[in-house]
């Protein structure tokens, strides 16, 4: 199979893995809501806190294993356009942080933060190929 | 880095794909090669030389020489 051939079907693989694994982590985030959280004992929280976690760990073994099936090129351009998101989530959480702590803005539902960070990394991720393009 | 990989390309008649199969890379790693956008590692660069016949400092140009 060629470099291209292989990428694709890799590609094509770790979409609709992330797929499935976000579809997971929503609905157990929606599950769990607070109501169901705050009916539980201290030690059933944990299990429930592994369960949410589960398909993020998951995601980043499905993450690794695609960046690894690419070639040094397209795997760099990954690694950086992950690392902008990561810089960016952290940037938005802090200032929203330090917001919220000064009382200038409500608190923010930190889980937000996934779906920024995918939209972020699939932009920076765009950015890095049309550069090279 | 500049290079020569374009005219050793275009002396076999190949095309960006077949470069890329032939190096087991992406196309657009090809692309970015030749165009200066993407310098490639060691082994890479071993590989290039490998498939050219040619020593790497005779492909890579890194401007020092």
């Amino acid at each position: 199979m060629s470099a291209a051939a292989s990428m694709k079907s890799a590609s094509r693989r770790y979409l609709w893995r992330s797929l499935v694994l976000m579809l997971a982590f929503t609905a157990l985030l929606v599950g769990f809501d607070a109501e169901a959280l705050g009916a539980g004992g201290g030690l059933s929280l944990w299990g429930l806190v592994g369960l949410t976690v589960l398909p993020l760990f998951l995601f980043a073994y499905e993450l690794v294993t695609y960046i690894r099936s690419m070639d040094e090129m397209m795997s760099r351009m990954q690694i950086r356009a992950g690392a902008i998101a990561a810089l960016i989530v952290l940037l938005v959480g802090a200032l929203v942080g330090i917001a919220d702590l000064y009382g200038v803005m409500d608190a923010f539902n930190m889980a937000l933060l996934l779906p920024l960070a995918a939209i972020v990394h699939g932009m920076a991720a765009f950015w890095q190929e049309y550069r090279v393009q | 880095m500049k290079n020569i990989l374009r005219d050793l390309r275009g002396e076999r008649g190949w095309s960006q794909q077949r470069l890329a199969d032939e190096l087991d890379v992406s196309r657009q790693t090809i692309n970015a090669l030749e165009t200066g956008k993407y310098d490639p590692s060691l082994p890479l660069a071993f590989k290039i030389g490998r498939l050219f016949g040619q020593p790497i400092e005779a492909i890579f140009d890194d401007g020092d020489a």
